[in-house]
């Protein structure tokens, strides 16, 4: 690191502390925290629905409050996927799955706190990594093409021949369904309809959103319901509720491994455009399950919530690299970023990594800021959040239904996305009911259109000489690392 | 018998045969529907959909064995007593209409919703679930209903500026 990149980093968090600058952080993470909780409300579209007011703003301002957009929805998302099984944000649907078990066993507190402290230096981590490798990467990244892109679906996809319980056979066909379901809508290479059965709807393919609703809140509901249980956690008395704040957050620093490991992997995903939170959750918690030898994952293990939750955080500074150096979105909320920057006349590339650099940061320290004070604020309130579930079911019930619905039909707007989580709904519960995997489901789901997009790619590309798999270098270190993890375990699964 | 069924996965249920079945069916409709398609649309589809029926097949295969073999197991249990096998409890019988039930109401919402709008829709809704479904008092159903109301204007239209239908009675007021 240069003692100029230093200067600027410094330069940059004086930005941020100085009055009046330190309000459009505070303000944007509170605004940022309260539509996570909502779900179907991303961040970028909390992003969105800020442009107008930005108009006029001082280009420090803009960027200060878009680092605490892009920061403060992340962590929040996971509070309503913990305490209710309700996604937030679409990668806390990777947190719930360990996250909501633990909440039935009144262990809410624990998980939450776990989740806050991930989330926390997870965050950290992807931004000292970003301020780090913003020399060394930023060229790397216009390299990175569809043999890559395809090998991570394929990484990704493998993982869940390891985290599958009980029949091999059922979890191997969920996974076949996510992916026929992911398959609907125009195909990648020839943009016929495929799957569509002459609705527009289903133009598009489905949205994961409301997918996601459906098969984990919505299912949970008609669970919920259906066998008259009191409370989620089976608990009537806030006494009776195991697990604490310190718990949580030492159990992240247990688990330092794991922790680095899925941070690498948020931060690395962050950085290729395209890729997303999600996606970078679901492999760092099918990381989490490859690496489980005592097969308590997804049944309510809280490496199954520090896993996803530090992925998800450490993505948001990766995905600021390609963003700021190169111009190059790497999700949703940076490419509205792009878009606001574009607006306000800050251009990424050159100007913001040199004379600019100072700017870089305090959006940088922003995003940083963000994120420690929706975790501080998490784990201050995870006492309290908890008490939702001691809170009797009947009464919980129409809230969650509510939300759900009002989430699906928020993300888009359309009133097709609600019947789709309805029928999701039921579908997720019988899944859950004849034990079919409801993770294996969305994992090919989340996976099905960047392996298909991207193998056609590849092939294409291999068939016209315009690409040489096995001499890319980055092809030859992904296979080995696909190797390295995953055939040991399928062995060790064999042996055992 | 209960390690057998996690090491296989199947309860031999009328239930879950169906459901299987009609996985079994969405996978060759949608395997039928590559029949139209070009080649290069609908190579990946296939590489996955034929294994996939093939996989449910089996599934579904197993799920029928299970059935024959917990009927002939309940057949030798009863035969001395000359009772009639349904093979459903009654404690199964009362869990299917509770999913009934509650499956009923989840759409419900939407229903509503559809009908009334997104704001009233979801208000009706909650002061129904609150006063029938809960057994809450009338009072406290309506306070429900009318903060649903408010939260839903407050925090999707007026903070979020969010797209809520008015349902089919406000198009036609």
């Amino acid at each position: 690191m240069t003692p100029a990149v230093l200067s600027a980093a410094w330069e940059g968090l004086t930005l941020v502390f100085a009055w009046p600058n330190i309000l459009y952080p505070i303000g944007g993470t509170l605004v940022a925290m309260v539509v996570a909780l909502l779900p179907g409300l991303s961040g970028a579209a909390l992003m969105a629905l800020a442009i107008p007011l930005t108009f006029g703003w001082d280009p420090l301002h803009v960027m200060l409050l878009y680092g605490a957009l892009l920061g403060g929805a992340t962590f929040m998302g996971s509070v309503t996927a913990i305490l209710l099984n309700i996604p937030g944000t679409a990668p806390n649907a990777a947190t719930l799955i360990d996250g909501y078990p633990m909440a039935q066993k009144g262990l809410a507190r624990t998980a939450l706190a776990a989740s806050a402290t991930a989330s926390a230096l997870g965050s950290s981590f992807g931004v000292v990594l970003l301020i780090a490798l913003i020399p060394v990467v930023a060229p790397v990244i216009p390299k990175i093409g569809p043999a890559e892109y395809l090998l991570l679906a394929i990484w990704g996809l493998l993982a869940i021949g390891t985290i599958i319980r009980g029949s091999v056979a059922k979890g191997l066909a969920a996974a076949g369904l996510g992916l026929m379901v992911a398959f609907i809508g125009f195909d990648p290479r020839t943009a016929d309809p495929r799957f569509t059965f002459g609705t527009l709807y289903l133009l598009d393919g489905l949205s994961v959103v409301p997918v996601f609703l459906g098969i984990f809140a919505l299912a949970e509901v008609i669970d919920l319901s259906a066998s008259n249980r009191v409370t989620i956690s089976g608990k009537s008395r806030v006494e009776e509720l195991g697990g604490s704040t310190v718990d949580g957050i030492v159990a992240v620093f247990r688990n330092g491994g794991l922790f680095l490991r899925s941070s690498a992997i948020g931060t690395v995903v962050g950085m290729i455009p395209g890729l997303g939170g999600t996606v970078a959750a679901f492999i760092a918690w099918g990381e989490a399950a490859r690496t489980d030898r005592t097969a308590t994952m997804g049944s309510g293990d809280i490496r199954g919530v520090i896993a996803p939750e530090a992925a998800n955080d450490a993505k948001d500074g990766g995905s600021l690299l390609p963003t700021l150096a190169l111009g190059i979105p790497a999700s949703t909320g940076t490419a509205v970023l792009l878009g606001v920057m574009a607006i306000h006349g800050i251009r990424p590339g050159q100007e913001l990594m040199n004379e600019g650099l100072p700017l870089t940061f305090a959006l940088i320290w922003s995003l940083f800021l963000s994120n420690w004070i929706t975790s501080a604020a998490g784990l201050s309130v995870a006492g309290p959040l908890c008490r939702l579930t001691i809170v009797r079911t009947r009464r919980l019930l129409p809230p969650i239904i509510v939300l759900a619905t009002l989430g699906a039909l928020a993300y888009r707007g359309r009133i097709s996305d609600v019947w789709v989580a309805m029928l999701f709904g039921v579908v997720g519960y019988l899944m859950k009911k004849h034990h079919w995997s409801r993770v294996a489901f969305v994992m090919a789901l989340v996976l099905g259109s960047l392996f298909e997009q991207n193998l056609q790619l590849t092939l294409d590309l291999q068939r016209l000489g315009r690409m040489d798999f096995w001499a890319r270098p980055s092809v030859v270190v992904l296979v080995g690392l696909i190797a390295l993890t995953t055939f040991p375990i399928w062995l060790r699964r064999r042996r055992s | 018998m209960k390690s057998d069924r996690a090491a296989t996965g199947s309860t031999g249920s009328v239930e879950a045969i169906a459901f299987t079945a009609v996985l079994l069916v969405f996978t060759l409709v949608m395997l039928a529907a590559t029949a139209d398609l070009r080649p290069s649309a609908s190579i990946v589809p296939r590489m996955v959909g034929v294994p996939l029926a093939a996989l449910l097949c089996y599934r579904l295969i197993r799920e029928a064995i299970e059935r024959r073999q917990r009927r002939a197991a309940s057949a030798d249990q009863l035969a001395g007593r000359g009772a009639a096998i349904s093979g459903v409890g009654p404690d199964e019988h009362t869990r299917t209409h509770a999913e009934i039930s509650a499956i009923l109401w989840l759409l419900a919402l939407p229903a509503a919703s559809t009908i009334l709008g997104f704001v009233v829709g979801p208000a009706f809704y909650v002061f129904i679930w609150a006063r029938f479904r809960a057994g809450e008092r009338t009072g406290f159903a309506i306070a429900a209903g009318a903060f649903t109301a408010v939260a839903i204007l407050i925090l999707f239209d007026v903070l979020l500026g969010a797209h809520l239908p008015m349902g089919v009675v406000g198009l036609l007021l």
